[in-house]
This record gives structure tokens, sequence and C-alpha cells, in this order.
């Protein structure tokens, strides 16, 4: 299995001083502030993390530890199947909907 | 609870097998592959939708592309069941604060396909929904990588847009590398080729698959606020340069900067399109839970290439022959990849209803979804010269969403003679949304003017319907021909009830040499025109002559002027009335003017026809168009024939009634406003009064910028007597003097004729408010003076002297105005009228149509016109007693330019007892004629035949019954 990963707020002037650095932050919320600078959160290894925080650039906030949250929401994941009596997922849309004719 | 991989899969065929009639299970090219020792593993969509897959257009929603983004395939199955059940139940669905009623689930299911491809990337989603530690966990698929011991591509960097990271893109850019990678070790590695993953070959195989996907959204997640892109992604949108696009190597190594000039095009019209949809998903998940999802340009987000959104909207600009698919991506909100009830559901709800109301706008037809261009070029063959000619761009629009249709550029001429000009005449076309799909036809309008005859020019215009992402460039073609000219025969009854009282004083006869000149006076330079006279027979007039200066012109219009001024009456056994005679010999004179564009006859008649030819006989034989003026009342006259005729050739008929001494230009007025019919001309204003004596009049007219030429007619007694100026809209007076203007004065009427614009003082005079001006010329005439000058004229009061003002316009404004009855006898329900156009097509419905009928109880209501579209707006009412409906017909409006015009047309309405009598017809099979010829040449002896018991005389009743001789001595 990989190494640990850090989820981790970055808050930098540039891109620049992540550039060449394994910052996973696709599809991450990411926000540019009015005096430039760039908000985003990331997941990094660490060691990654370890030379972000050496970095004067580069504000590094390590985010609150998810893997409890991964936990519990891997305890939500489905480990049967359900729909293997022909069953249908039920649409929330359709929660308190009354028939129109 | 999350749902697993297999559930999704089996929720899938479920769905199928549920819903057989409206959801299709589809099982995907490829099997997805993984290096986890897994088997391959099956990838479905699902198709719902009451059409077969080619039926109906499609939107490909595609979910759960990157594994850790747990949340929208949840999206998918809510989709799935929220429609389905829905459309099956009758009944609507309800998120948060958002509802779609019954008839929108109705509306989508019925008009489109739609593709959910629920989970892309189902070993990536087993993976992480197994093996996750952080909520940040596996992003890409589970596949191998060739030549690494690293597992895995980011599915959505692996399409085939701008791929190569370092041919496209500024790779010194830290902005550009952060987000693709080439390294298969980080999250986010494009893969070693574009489409070297079965899953993202997958969706170009279901693209291929079923070409009438037209919508692509991508479904992830996450953002702080919930985002909305559409393309592109790898720079900049710009739409000013077509060339700077992603397959021009000019621009290669330096895309991905932000801020530079290098950008990405598309049009602003496929923006716009992109705008509107991605505004759609957005209006449909903010009321949800109260958010406010961002719309943006995906590079807003961060450069990138292989992704998704770019790949399928770009194919169509890679191949003429793909279709266009606009395409969107969505990062749903949520404070984690996984988040927790209720943000859960909360989150779901409000993706899923985006999507809803995306569909329910690609299913109300998306403009630009179903835009056909109904004119592929446009030509104005055979334009007339001196005239502005106008033909439309049309663009059929088949949706529910508001559209618009506008002239981008042009119209321009590329070659061809540089007199000839084009020009926009309705630039911008728009419909409002409306409920149920329809097909509609959206226009703009050109117009070409200023070619001489020969000329030819060749052009372009560019247009556009931005909602619809629709632009073309239409060429244009043109050529000139002379201007058509207008020849008429003058057919005037001669028959010995000409001899009668008008009803004002004069006999019909003096009546009608007064009134027929002003035709002639006032016809266009050119114009051929001739005259026949009818009574038992016809008999020649004058031969067809032409037109020449208005004035005098001895030459031209004083020999058809000389011929109504010797108009007399027959005498004898030839004063009976065979009005086809008289039409049939003015048809013979005018039929070889091969000249001449426009044929017209202009009968007038006082009696009702009783001798053969009867025009139920000449009817069939009549080609021109004919005009008739009835002198007198429906009785005397009886014109069922003539009204049947008029009516079959584009003209009309008008009826004088009895004349009346307040009234005495009825009959040239009538002469006026035929003569704009045989001309084509439009008449402008047509008002009465009085000129008190010593005192002066004003009266107002508005031109346009349609109207090329103009007559300012004033009809008076005293034509010498009256000073008749202009007032231009400048303020400036114009009189006869005026270098650019004809004044004419003849028997009893004086006209300007000019063109526009006319050259003034400080300006050239043009469209705008015009007036004639009326006063006295020289002393103060008196009645006495009048009155002893000219003892028998009519139009004059003791106090002032009637005038008729009348002003005709050569106008590419024109009203059509038409009165039809449904029979002739009282109670007869009169139908009226009246379309507007400009430039020949060009309809105007923003007019308010009048039409005062005079009833012969001598009220006169005025009934507002209901605009009934195209131009055109009707009315009716009732004709209950018998007498002549005199109809004014006026309408005003706004021309496409906001210059305020008027037009006028009279009509008459007919009603009389015996009006629904069969018209007269010839039945004796020509035995009365031949029975006439032996009693009058005395060929055989009466009295001898009468001993034999034939009576001759009561055989010769029975054939005046025949002929409808009965009805009076004579015609």
């Amino acid at each position: 299995m990989a190494q640990q990963r850090f989820e981790v707020l970055l808050h930098l002037k540039s891109l620049k001083a992540i550039s060449g650095l394994a910052v996973d932050s696709a599809c991450m919320p990411r926000r540019k502030r009015a005096d430039g600078t760039i908000e985003m959160v990331a997941v990094v290894t660490g060691d990654t993390l370890k030379r972000l925080q050496r970095k004067r650039t580069v504000s590094v906030e390590v985010l609150a530890d998810t893997s409890a949250a991964a936990k519990a929401a891997a305890d939500q994941v489905s480990r049967t199947n359900r729909y293997a009596d022909g069953s249908l997922p039920v649409a929330l849309g359709l929660q308190g909907v009354r028939r129109v004719d | 609870m999350w749902t697993s991989v297999d559930e999704i899969e089996t929720a899938i065929g479920n769905f199928a097998a549920t819903y057989p009639s409206i959801a299709e299970q589809i099982t995907l090219h490829e099997p997805a592959v993984s290096a986890d020792g897994f088997s391959p593993r099956p990838v479905s969509a699902l198709r719902i939708g009451a059409n077969a897959a080619g039926a109906a257009d499609g939107a490909l929603l595609i979910f759960g592309q990157h594994a850790r983004e747990w949340v929208p395939p949840e999206v998918a199955l809510e989709l799935a069941a929220g429609l389905l059940g829905a459309y099956s139940a009758g009944t609507g669905l309800v998120y948060g604060g958002k509802s779609y009623s019954a008839a929108d689930i109705q509306r989508i299911v019925n008009n489109i396909n739609v593709f959910l491809i629920p989970c892309v990337n189902p070993h990536g989603r087993k993976f992480s929904l197994d093996h996750d530690t952080m909520d940040a966990g596996w992003r890409k698929n589970r596949n191998h990588i060739p030549s690494s011991t690293s597992i895995g591509v980011d599915l959505n960097r692996n399409y085939d847009f701008v791929f190569d990271q370092a041919k496209y893109f500024d790779v010194t850019d830290p902005d550009v590398t952060t987000y693709t990678s080439t390294d298969p070790a980080r999250e986010v590695f494009q893969g070693r080729s574009a489409f070297s993953e079965p899953e993202t070959r997958n969706i170009r195989w279901l693209l291929d698959t079923y070409p009438r996907i037209r919508w692509f959204v991508d479904i992830h997640g996450r953002t702080f606020a919930g985002e909305i892109y559409f393309p592109w992604g790898d720079d900049e949108n710009q739409g000013s340069n077509p060339a700077m696009n992603w397959r021009n190597p000019a621009f290669d190594h330096q895309r991905g900067r932000e801020g530079d000039t290098v950008r990405e095009y598309i049009s602003a019209a496929d923006l716009a399109t992109h705008q509107y949809l991605a505004n759609r998903l957005k209006a449909g998940a903010d009321p949800v839970n109260g958010q406010s999802y961002i719309v943006k340009q995906s590079f807003g987000l961060y450069p990138t290439g292989g992704a998704s959104d770019d790949y399928v909207w770009s194919r169509h600009l890679v191949s003429p022959y793909l279709p266009r698919v606009e395409a969107f991506v969505i990062e749903h909100r949520a404070s984690r990849f996984k988040p927790e009830s209720p943000e859960r559901e909360d989150v779901i709800r409000e993706v899923a209803s985006g999507l809803i109301n995306f569909c329910l706008a690609c299913a109300s037809g998306v403009p630009g979804l179903v835009v056909e261009l109904r004119t592929s070029s446009v030509v104005f063959n055979h334009c007339p010269e001196g005239r502005i000619s106008s033909r439309p761009v049309i663009l059929q629009v088949t949706g529910c969403e508001a559209a618009t249709f506008r002239v981008a550029s042009g119209p321009s001429r590329t070659g061809g003679s540089t007199r000839i000009g084009f020009a926009t005449a309705v630039a911008s076309q728009s419909i409002p949304a409306v409920a149920a799909p329809t097909t509609r036809e959206l226009f703009v309008w050109l117009t070409c003017s200023g070619g001489l005859s020969g000329d030819t020019a060749t052009g372009t215009v560019r247009v556009e319907c931005p909602e619809a992402g629709f632009v073309r460039d239409v060429p244009i073609t043109a050529d000139f021909v002379a201007a058509p000219r207008a020849g008429a025969v003058l057919v005037l009854d001669r028959s010995g009830s000409m001899e009668e009282d008008g009803g004002d004083g004069r006999t019909r006869l003096q009546v009608l040499r007064d009134s027929a000149p002003g035709f002639v006076d006032v016809a266009p330079q050119g114009a051929r025109i001739g005259l026949v006279r009818f009574a038992t027979d016809e008999s020649p007039g004058a031969p067809m002559t032409t037109m020449g200066p208005e004035g005098p012109d001895p030459g031209g219009r004083g020999i058809i002027r000389g011929a109504i001024a010797s108009h007399t009456v027959a005498t004898g056994d030839a004063q009976y009335t065979s009005i086809g005679d008289g039409v049939f010999a003015g048809s013979a004179l005018v039929a070889p003017e091969a000249s001449v564009a426009f044929k017209s006859l202009v009968v007038l008649t006082d009696g009702h026809e009783n001798r053969a030819r009867f025009l139920s006989e000449v009817s069939a034989l009549i080609n021109n168009r004919v005009f008739a003026i009835g002198l007198g009342t429906p009785e005397q006259i009886q014109p069922i024939a003539l009204q049947a005729l008029t009516n079959g050739t584009n003209g009309y008929m008008l009826m004088t009634g009895t004349l009346d001494a307040n009234d005495p230009f009825r009959l040239a007025k009538y002469y006026l406003q035929i003569l704009t019919g045989v001309t084509n001309d439009q008449v402008v204003l047509d008002p009465g009064g009085w000129l008190p004596f010593g005192g002066s009049e004003v009266i107002p007219f508005h031109l346009n910028e349609a109207d090329a030429a103009v007559d300012a007619i004033v009809l008076t007694a005293f034509p010498q007597l009256i000073r008749v100026r202009l007032r231009a809209p400048s303020g400036q007076v114009l009189d006869q003097s005026h270098p650019a203007m004809t004044f004419t004065r003849g028997n009893r009427i004086s006209y300007y004729r000019f063109a526009l614009p006319i050259p003034g003082a400080f300006s050239a005079e043009g469209p705008g408010r015009w007036e004639i001006l009326l006063d006295w010329r020289g002393r103060q005439p008196t009645w006495d003076r009048l009155s002893k000058a000219h003892r028998a004229a009519v139009g004059v009061s003791r106090k002032a002297l009637r005038y008729d003002a009348l002003v005709h316009a050569r106008s590419d404004l024109e009203m059509t105005a038409t009165v039809s009855q449904d029979r002739l006898t009282p109670g007869a329900t009169v139908s009226v009228r009246a379309r507007l156009s400009q430039y020949q097509s060009v309809p105007i419905n923003d007019a308010r149509v009048r039409a005062t009928v005079r009833f012969p109880d001598g009220s006169a209501p005025a009934l507002l016109l209901a605009a009934r579209g195209d131009g055109a707006f009707e009315t009716e009412f009732t004709a209950p007693v018998t007498g002549v409906y005199p109809i004014r017909i006026t309408a005003e409006g706004r021309t496409l330019r906001g210059f305020r015009f008027t037009r006028e047309a009279v009509r008459t309405a007919i009603a009389w007892q015996g009006g629904d009598a069969p018209p007269p017809t010839k039945h004796d099979d020509g035995w009365c004629a031949v029975l006439r010829c032996l009693l009058e040449s005395k060929a055989i002896d009466p009295e001898l035949l009468k001993r034999l018991g034939i009576h001759l005389d009561r055989m010769a009743k029975c054939c005046e019954d025949e002929e409808r001789i009965a009805r009076g001595p004579r015609g």
C-alpha cells in the first residue's frame, strides 16, 4: 500500500511554489482570493508535506484527519446487493409527491 | 448507504426490466479491466425515453469517472428512479425548493432519450469503496499501466483533446503542469495515449453509436460552492479569431497561460448556447437547498487537456460528419467527497434536480437544437427599376424556448454593378418561449435597390440564432428589369339612362365627363390608355395611347380627354346596355399591348345588363384586372355579374349610390383611386372638406422611407382660384416653382408630382410630416361672383368651396384592401380585410386599421379591424337594408424604420332585394334575334301567322322576358 497521504489546505502566491511536487489538487476545492493568492485543498504524501512546510511562499494547514470520516463512510457502503431481488432504488424526488391525473 | 458497483449494475437491469417501454440497458462496448486481479467488469448505460434510440435527440450523462467521488453514481440512480417512477405514475418530482410537474417529466421522457452511465469507472469505484482510508481517496481507474508499476489513469485526462501537453501547452507554466501529468504515479496521470483506457473508449463508442446524442454532462465532485463548466478547458475563450484554435500549430506551446493573447476560439453563438444550458443546470440545482452554483468556462477551474467536455464538444469541429454535442461538467458542492447524511442526500437532490432541469431544457427544444435554414440563398430576381425589393431569410426553429434570429453582419455586395445596394429591412426577430414544442419560422428581411435594367450583383449576409449556436453565411444574387408599365382601357356606358339625373343636379353623363378626365390627367407618363364605349353594342372611343408629359399633352392625354369630352348617349334601339360588349371590346383593345405589364379595364355603367353580350358570356375570356364603377344604386344597376367579374380579376367594384351635391367629386375620387390600383400605387390620404372664402386649410399627411414618388392632388370646381402649396417636414414651403416638382392644373384638378427625396433649402426633404396648404389666389371670391361665373358649378356653397385632397404614393409600403359579401341581399355579412406589408412582403402587424362604414340610414360607425397575423386585419358587419355601404378603410402605424404612415382605401358593399337573382344570361340560342330580324324586316306577314294561331307579338314578349328587357325600356 502506498505511504500515508494527507489532505491539506494550501495557501500560496503562485503555483510555481508547488511546481514539480506531487500535489493532487484536481477536482478539489480551489479559489483565487482577492489579493491574487490561491487557496486550494490538496492531497500530498508525507514527504511532499514536509517539503511544502519548508517553503516560505506556501502556507500549509493539515486538515483534520479524514481517515475517521473515511472509515465512517466505508461503513456506510452496501456490502450486499440490495437490488438482487429485482427491486429498485427509491427516488428521493418521489417522496411526498402525489399522483397528478 | 453508498451503492456498490454490483448494485449499480443490477439496478440498471432492474430499471430496464421494470419499465421496458421506456428504459433500455445498453452494455457498453468494452468491459473495464483491473490490475487487482478482478475479472473484466461490464459497464452498462441506461437509456430512458419513450422513443427509440435513433428516433429522438439524446442527452448523455456520465457519472463516476473519478473513483473517490462517491456521490455522482448515487445521483444517476436517483435520476433513473425519479424519471422512470414519476413518468409511470403520472407524478412530478420534488427536490427541496424545486419541483417538476408531471407534464415536465412526460416532456423529458417523451421528447428525448436520456443516456445514463451511472458508473463509468466501476473498478475504480469498487477500489475506493473498499480501500479508501481518507476522504480524498483513489481517483483513477484500476488499469495496468504499461511499463510501470503504478496503477490507474485519470480518465478525465485521457480523452483526445490537446492530449500532448508538451506540444499544445506552455509546459513552463506550472498552472498547466499541475493538473495533468505524464507521470503514472500522479493522480492526474493522463495515460500513455489518448483513449488508452476502455472506460474512455466506451464514451467514444456510445457517442459514435448514438449519433443523435446532442448534449453531454460529466458529473463530478467536489467544490466549495458547486460549479458548472462549459468549454474550453485549454485556454481562455475568444470569439474574434476563428483561426486561433487548438488545431493551429502556430499557437502550440503557448496555451494554458492565463491573461495572455493566445486563447481558444468559440463563436459567440456557441458560447451563448453553452451559457444558456449551463444556466439551466444551475437553475435546477440552486433552489433545492438555497445554493448558488457558479457557471464558468472550464479553464476557469484550471487549464488541462484530455478532459471529457472539451473532447465531446470538439468532435464536430474535427469532423463535419459528427453532430454537435454541447458539453458540460458539473462539480457538485460538498464538504467532502463522501459526505455524510443528510448532506449526502442534499447534494444528490440538487445535482439530480439540476440535471432534470437541463434535460427539460433539452426536451423543450434547446435553441439551436432543431434549427433549419429555409433560405439557402437570397435571390432578388427581376427587381423592377426604381423600386426597393425585399426578400426574407427564414430560419425554422422547433422547440419551446425563446429564440432570436438576426443579421450578424452585412448584407454586403461582393460583385456586379456598384449601383445595386443591399440593406437590411428587418434585422432581427425574436419569439418567446411557449408551453409545448412548436415549429416556428423566424424572418429577417433584406432589401435590394438602385439597379438599372440589366444590372446584376452578388452579395452575402451572415445570419445567426445565438441561442441555437447557429451561424451561416447566405449568398445573395440580384438582377434588375425595366419598371413595369401600366395599361388601361376606360369602358364607358353610353346607354340612354346616362341622360338621367345623377342626383346632384348634373346628368350622369355630365358627371362622367367631369370626373373621368382626372384619371387621364394623373396617369403616369408612359402609361397606355384607351377608351371604348358601349350601349346596345360596343363602339370605338380612342386607341391605346401613350401618356406624355403631365399637362395638356395633346398627342397623348389630350386624345383620351377629347374622347371623354365627346362621349354622348346612344339613341333609338342602340340605347340598351350590353356591358359584356364593352368589356369584350376593351379586353380586345388592351390585349395586343406587349409592353404593358399590368392591363386593366375600368368599366363605368349606370344600368343593368339587358342586351347580349352578357358579362356571364365573356367573363371566362377576360384575363385582365377589371375595376368597375356603378353610377347609381344597386336596384338600378343590379350588378350581380359585374361584382362577380371584378372579384375574379383582382379588381373591385365601387358603387356611387345616389350622388350628392355635397360630395361632387365622389366619382372623380373613385376614378383616381382606381388609377392607383391600375398603377399599383398607394393611397396615403383621401380627405375632403370646405375651403371658406378668404380662408385657408392645412391638410397634413405623412410620407415614409418606402415612398418613392408622390402625387398630392386637390379636386375643386375652381382650381384656378385656389393656391396649392406643400410644406415639407423641415417647415420649408414648396410651391409650383420648385424645380424638382411638377405642378399640373387641369379641369377641376390640380396636383403636385415629385419623387423623394427632393432638394430643400437646407437639406433633402423626405420622410416625415408634410402638409397641403390651401388658400385663395388673388382677389377673394364670393358666392355671388362664383355663381355668376359658373352657374352650373357644383361643390360651391354660399360660404365655402368644396375640395377633396388625395395623396397617392408609389410606395413599397402597401395596403391591399378587400371587401367580400356572403350574398347581395339585405342581411348579408360583409367581411373587410386589409393587409399591410413593406418591401413587397414584410408584414406589418403593428398598425391600427379601421373601417368606417356609412350605412344607408346615415350612421357611420368606425370598426376596428382585428390583427390576424402576417400583416392581415379583419372585421365584418351585417348590411341590414337595401343600399350602398361605402367603406373607408384607414390604416396608420409605423414603418420598419419607425416613420409614421397612413394608408386609405374606399370600397363599397351593396345589398338589395333581388341581389340573389342569377346574373343575366342569354338562353335563346339566337332564335329571338332571328325573330326580331323577321319582324323588323317584314319578311313575314304577322296577320297571316295570326290567322294560323301564331301570335308574333306574344312571341316577342317571350323574347323580351328572356333577355330581361321587360325591366326597363332602355339601359
